[in-house]
C-alpha cells in the first residue's frame, strides 16, 4: 500500500538541475548521468564568445549601410572582397576580415520591445510567463562544459544575470560587472586566512552531519557541492584568467583600450583555459537620437578589439574551434526621426558569425536599396528572412547539441531548440 | 501517481468525503429545527480539525506513519520564517520559552496558537506577505518603481487583512495614477505587453497556464488560440504610460471609456485580432453598464462561485506552508496534473471563500494544524509521501527571506537609518551630526550592496520552487564565506553579545547567544556538544566569536527552514 511511485518528471528535473555533480543515490540516476557523459559530440567547436549589443544596434550604421539612399543618412560604406559585405566606414578593420565572417542581413522578428526582443534573441524563444528558457551561454555551458571544471562554465562580462531557467542554477552566468577589476567575494575576507577559513568550515561540517541525518540529506548535499565548487574556484590558480595582469603589453595594445577590449581579451583567456561560454556585453545602442555619431563611436570601440580577437585566436590556432556570435535585440528604423535618431525595428537586422564551423566569407539575406523591408502595402521585401528559432537550431546543429533531449520546465517538456524548424544549412561547413 | 493506484484513490476519496462531511454536518442527536447546512467559513478550528482528521484517516489507510509534532524550538523557527521571513531573535525565543510554560502560563498547542496570533498581527508579517506576493505576481523584475508601488499596496492591504478577492479585484481593475493608487503597480509591470499580462493573470490567480495558446493551440489542453485571444481581449483596451519629470513623475493606466455594447465591439475591432472577450473556458462577456471590460473580468475572476480562484489560492498557501500543494507545481492546474485530493481541495476552497477570503483565517487553519507542526525527518514509511501530509519538509529560503534573515541576525535592521541629520553641506555639520551621517550612509550602503549581491547570486532562483530543489549558485557560497556581512564599523549583533557577556570566561554563554541569534533556536544536545567541544577549543581573541557567527551563517540550516 505504501508503494509511492517516484514522479519521473520530478526526478528528471532534480537530476538535470544537479548537472551530474551531485550524485543521486538512485540507480536510474547514475545510468542517466553515464549516458549523458558518454554522448560524444561531433563538432570541433569548443567555445563560444557571444558579443551582445544591448539596445538594438542600427543595421544601417554597422553592417548594412545604404549610402546615397533617402534613408542612408551620412553613413558611408566600405567595399570589401566579399560582395554584399560592405560595413560602415567606422568599421575599417573588420572590413578587412570579410573572409573570416559571415553576415546575416535578414534576421527578422516581431518583437520591438527591448526586454521581449532581448529574450527572444538570447534564447531563441518568445518570452512566456510559464517557462524560463536558458540563454545561449547557459545552453553552451550545459552542452559543452565539464561539470567538474574549476572555473564557471559560463562567464558573462558586464550586463545583468540572465538565469539559466529550466537548466538549473549551475548554468547561470558568473557575472563580472567590472571586467579586469577585482571580483567581489572571490578572495578571503580581510583578516581571514586559509587557517581561519578551515576552522569555520570544519564547524560547518560538524553542524551539517546532524542536519543531514535528521532533516535533509538532499539539502546538505546540494549545499556541500556548491561550497566545494566555490572553494575550488577561490583556491584555483586559474582564477588569474579573470584578470589581465599577466597579459603581454603587445597583446593589450593590439586589442586597444576600453572595457570592450579588456572583455574580449578576458574572453579569449577564459576560452583558452577551457571555459566554453563567454558573453561580452556592449551597451548604448538604443539610439533614438543622435544616432549617427553615437553608433560611429560604438563602432570605433568595437572595431579594433574584435579584429584583434580574430587575429589572436588565429595565431593561437583557436579560430576553428571558437565560434563568434555578434547580435543585439533588434535593428533600427530605416526612416530617420526628427531627432536624428532611429527607433526600434525588428523587421530586419544583422547578426554576424565567425570562427569555428562557420562558412565564412558570405552574406545571407538581402535588403532593398532604401533599407525598407516593408512595402507601402505592408508586403515583405526582405529576401531570405531568418527567425531566431532557426538561428538557434543552426547554432545547436553546428555544436552538435543534444537537441532531442527532453527537459522538464515546470511540468512541460522542453527542448533546447524548437524541433519544428530546420537549421540554415548554408551557414555552416 | 494517483492514476496508478485507482483502488487506493477511490478508498481514500470516500474516506475523506465522509470525514469532511461529518466534520461539517450536524450530529443526529442534536435537537430538531436547527440549521443543518454545513457551517463553512465560520470557524478556522473546524476547518483545521477536519483536515487533520481526514489526513490522519488517509495516512492510516495508506500505512503511512505520520511524523511526531516538532518540538517548540523547531516550530518557533519555522513559523517565524514562514510568517515573517526571518528567524526569531534571542528575545523572541526566550519570550516563547521553548519546552516550558511562557509568561502567560501557556504551553503546547495553546502557546503555539498564541504566537501565531501575535505574528499575524505584526508589521513584519504584512511586509513579508507583501514581498512574497510581489514576487509571485511580478516575478523578480528588479526593484523598479512599479514594484515599489506594488509592494506598498500589498503591505498596506495585508496589514489591514483585506479580503483576498477584494485585493485581487483592486489589482486587476486598477485605474487612475500613482501614487494615489499603488495597486496599479501589478499591471504596470507588464507595461503594454498584453499577452504577458493575460498569461500572468490566468496563471497567478487561476492556476491556468494558457500562454502556450498565444502562438499555437495548446498541445495537450483544450485551450485553442481562439480561447487565448478572446480571453486576452479583456486587456486590449488597457493602456498605460507616464507623465511628468523627476519627483513629479507619475504612472497611470486607464481603459478607454465605454459608452455601450456597440462601442466596445467597435473599439476592439480596431485593436489587432478581433475577438470579443470571453471568460476563460466560460461564457461570453456581456456589456455591463458603467463597467470597463477589465472590471467585468475582475468580477468574474474573484467571484466566490469561481472554483479556480479559490482553489488556486488555497493550493498556493498549502504549498507555501507544507512544501507541497494539492497540485504541483502550484500554479499549473491541467488535465495531466490533477489535484491529489480534489475533495479536500474543494472543501478547503469553499471554506476559504465562505470566510470572506480571509487570509489570516486560512493561515491560522494551516499553521496551527497537526500536519503543519509535524517534524521533517522522514521515517521508513513516509519518505516518499507527497500526498498525505504525514510530515513537513526542509525548504530552501527564497532570496527575499535570505535578505531579511541576514539583516535581522546581523542586527543591521534594527540600526536606525533615519538619524536626524540637517540637510546642509558637510562642513556645516557638528561632529555628532557628521558621525550620524556617516553611520546612516554605512547602513544604506550595507543594505544596497547586500541586495545587489543577493540579486546576482540568486538571480536564477525559480519563483515557484519544488520542495526537492536545493541547488544554489556558487555566488551564494562566495557571498556567505567572503562578503563583509558583519561589518566592524557598525553596531552589529555580535558586538552586542560580547558587550552583554563581558567576561572572556563566559565563552559558552557567548557562543550560545551567537547560536540562537544566527539559527533562531536553542542549541540541542548535539549542538551543545559542538559548542563545548570544537568551539571551546578554538584559541584566539574575539575573532573566534566572529568565526563562529560566520560559520553558522554558512550552514545549510541558515538558508533552509525545517
Amino acid at each position: 500500500m505504501t508503494e509511492f511511485l517516484v514522479n519521473r518528471r520530478d526526478f528528471l528535473r532534480t537530476s538535470a538541475a544537479a548537472g551530474g555533480i551531485i550524485a543521486t543515490s538512485s540507480f536510474l540516476g547514475s545510468t542517466l548521468s553515464a549516458q549523458e557523459a558518454t554522448r560524444a559530440r561531433n563538432s570541433k567547436i569548443k567555445g563560444v564568445i557571444l558579443m551582445y549589443m544591448e539596445g538594438g544596434p542600427s543595421q544601417l550604421e554597422t553592417f548594412d549601410p545604404k549610402p546615397g539612399s533617402k534613408n542612408g543618412g551620412p553613413t558611408k560604406a566600405i567595399e570589401t572582397e566579399v560582395p554584399g559585405f560592405t560595413p560602415a566606414e567606422s568599421l575599417p578593420l573588420l572590413a578587412k576580415k570579410a573572409k573570416d565572417l559571415l553576415l546575416i542581413k535578414s534576421m527578422a522578428t516581431r518583437e520591438g520591445n527591448h526586454s521581449r526582443g532581448a529574450y527572444l534573441m538570447r534564447t531563441g524563444f518568445a518570452p512566456n510567463p510559464t517557462i524560463k528558457h536558458p540563454s545561449l551561454g547557459s545552453m553552451v555551458a550545459h552542452q559543452l562544459g565539464n561539470p567538474n571544471f574549476e572555473l564557471p562554465n559560463f562567464v558573462k562580462l558586464r550586463g545583468s544575470p540572465f538565469p539559466a531557467g529550466y537548466l538549473g542554477v549551475d548554468y547561470n552566468p558568473f557575472v563580472i560587472s567590472r571586467p579586469g577589476a577585482k571580483i567581489e567575494n572571490l578572495d578571503y575576507a580581510k583578516g581571514v586566512d586559509k587557517e581561519r577559513m578551515e576552522r569555520r568550515m570544519k564547524l560547518v561540517k560538524e553542524m551539517e552531519k546532524d542536519f543531514a541525518k535528521e532533516r535533509g540529506e538532499d539539502a546538505v548535499q546540494a549545499h556541500k557541492a556548491m561550497y566545494e565548487k566555490a572553494r575550488r574556484l577561490m583556491d584555483s590558480p586559474l582564477r588569474k584568467k579573470f584578470y589581465l595582469d599577466d597579459e603581454p603589453t603587445e597583446v593589450r595594445k593590439a586589442y586597444g583600450e576600453g572595457a570592450f577590449a579588456d572583455s574580449l581579451i578576458i574572453a579569449r583567456r577564459l576560452i583558452e583555459t577551457g571555459v566554453p561560454a563567454v558573453e561580452v556585453v556592449l551597451g548604448g545602442w538604443d539610439t533614438h537620437d543622435d544616432n549617427f555619431k553615437r553608433v560611429a563611436d560604438l563602432c570605433k570601440s568595437m572595431d579594433q578589439p574584435w579584429a584583434a580577437l580574430i587575429d589572436d585566436l588565429k595565431k593561437r590556432g583557436m579560430y576553428d574551434s571558437t565560434l563568434l556570435v555578434w547580435m543585439g535585440e533588434f535593428g533600427r528604423t530605416p526612416r530617420i526621426s526628427p531627432t536624428d535618431g532611429r527607433d526600434h525595428w525588428p523587421s530586419n537586422f544583422c547578426v554576424v558569425l565567425g570562427g569555428g564551423g562557420v562558412k565564412s566569407g558570405q552574406v545571407i539575406g538581402e535588403t532593398p536599396e532604401d533599407g525598407m523591408t516593408r512595402g507601402a502595402k505592408g508586403e515583405e521585401l526582405l529576401k531570405d528572412p531568418i527567425a531566431p528559432d532557426r538561428l538557434y537550431r543552426t547554432l545547436g546543429t553546428m555544436m552538435d547539441w543534444d537537441m532531442a533531449r527532453e527537459f522538464q520546465a515546470g511540468n512541460r517538456p522542453m527542448w533546447l531548440t524548437d524541433k519544428a524548424v530546420q537549421p540554415v544549412e548554408k551557414i555552416y561547413k | 501517481m494517483l492514476r496508478r493506484a485507482p483502488v487506493l484513490l477511490l478508498l481514500a476519496l470516500l474516506t475523506v468525503a465522509c470525514l469532511v462531511a461529518a466534520a461539517y454536518g450536524v450530529k443526529a442527536d442534536e435537537p430538531a429545527g436547527r440549521d443543518t447546512t454545513p457551517q463553512l467559513g465560520k470557524d478556522w478550528r473546524q476547518l483545521r480539525d477536519s483536515m487533520d482528521a481526514a489526513y490522519e484517516a488517509l495516512q492510516a489507510d495508506a500505512g503511512v506513519k505520520p511524523n511526531p509534532i516538532a518540538d517548540d524550538s523547531v516550530f518557533l523557527r519555522r513559523v517565524y520564517l514562514d510568517l515573517t521571513g526571518a528567524p526569531p531573535s534571542i528575545a523572541e525565543i526566550n519570550e516563547f520559552a521553548p519546552g516550558r510554560r511562557d509568561a502567560n502560563g501557556l504551553k503546547g498547542q495553546e502557546k503555539r496558537e498564541a504566537i501565531v496570533d501575535k505574528l499575524l498581527a505584526s508589521p513584519e508579517f504584512a511586509e513579508h506577505m507583501a514581498t512574497w506576493w510581489r514576487v509571485v505576481l511580478a516575478e523578480r523584475q528588479g526593484d523598479g518603481i512599479y514594484q515599489t508601488y506594488l509592494q506598498r499596496y500589498l503591505s498596506e492591504a495585508f496589514a489591514a487583512n483585506r479580503p483576498w478577492n477584494q485585493m485581487a479585484h483592486e489589482m486587476l481593475a486598477a485605474t487612475g495614477k500613482t501614487p494615489d493608487n499603488p495597486a496599479l503597480g501589478f499591471l504596470l509591470t507588464f507595461e503594454n505587453d498584453k499577452p504577458a499580462m493575460a498569461g500572468q493573470v490566468s496563471k497567478v490567480f487561476l492556476g491556468r497556464q494558457i500562454q502556450c495558446a498565444e502562438c499555437h493551440d495548446h498541445p495537450y489542453e483544450a485551450w485553442s488560440m481562439d480561447d487565448f485571444e478572446s480571453y486576452a481581449a479583456f486587456f486590449r483596451l488597457f493602456s498605460t504610460g507616464a507623465k511628468g519629470d523627476g519627483a513629479d513623475r507619475y504612472w497611470f493606466s486607464n481603459d478607454q471609456a465605454i459608452k455601450n455594447d456597440v462601442d466596445v465591439r467597435n473599439r476592439l475591432r480596431l485593436k489587432g485580432k478581433y475577438k470579443l472577450p470571453r471568460f476563460l473556458g466560460d461564457k461570453d462577456w456581456q456589456y455591463d453598464s458603467g463597467k470597463t471590460i477589465r472590471e467585468s473580468l475582475a468580477d468574474w475572476i474573484t467571484n466566490p462561485e469561481n472554483p479556480w480562484f479559490r482553489e488556486m489560492t488555497v493550493n498556493r498557501y498549502l504549498d507555501y506552508f507544507m512544501g507541497v500543494g494539492f497540485v504541483n507545481p502550484v500554479d499549473d492546474f491541467n488535465s495531466m496534473n490533477e489535484p491529489a485530493l480534489p475533495v479536500v481541495m474543494e472543501v478547503m476552497g469553499k471554506d476559504f471563500a465562505a470566510s470572506g477570503f480571509d487570509i489570516r483565517y486560512l493561515i491560522r487553519a494551516i499553521v496551527t494544524s497537526k500536519m503543519y507542526q509535524r517534524a521533517v525527518d522522514p521515517n521508513r514509511t513516509n519518505r516518499q509521501d507527497r500526498v498525505y501530509y504525514s510530515r513537513n519538509f526542509v525548504r530552501s529560503l527564497t532570496p527575499e527571506m535570505v535578505e531579511r534573515s541576514i539583516l535581522k541576525v546581523t542586527g543591521i535592521d534594527r540600526l536606525n537609518p533615519h538619524l536626524p541629520v540637517p540637510n546642509v553641506a558637510d562642513d556645516k555639520l557638528s561632529a555628532d551630526e557628521k558621525k550620524a551621517k556617516q553611520i546612516r550612509d554605512w547602513i544604506s550602503g550595507y543594505k544596497a550592496s547586500l541586495r545587489l549581491l543577493i540579486r546576482n547570486a540568486w538571480g536564477g532562483d525559480p519563483v515557484v520552487k519544488d520542495v526537492d530543489e536545493h541547488d544554489g549558485n556558487i555566488l551564494q557560497a562566495l557571498m556567505f564565506m567572503n562578503a563583509d556581512l558583519l561589518p566592524g564599523h557598525l553596531n552589529n549583533s555580535l558586538k552586542d553579545i560580547l558587550a552583554k557577556y563581558p567576561h572572556p570566561k563566559d565563552k559558552i554563554k557567548r557562543a550560545t547567544a551567537i547560536f540562537m541569534t544566527v539559527l533562531g533556536r536553542e542549541p540541542d544536545t548535539r549542538d551543545k556538544q559542538i559548542l563545548n567541544g570544537t568551539f571551546a577549543n578554538w584559541k584566539g581573541g574575539d575573532e573566534v566569536y566572529e568565526d563562529l557567527f560566520i560559520a553558522l551563517m554558512n550552514t545549510t540550516e541558515f538558508v533552509n527552514r525545517h
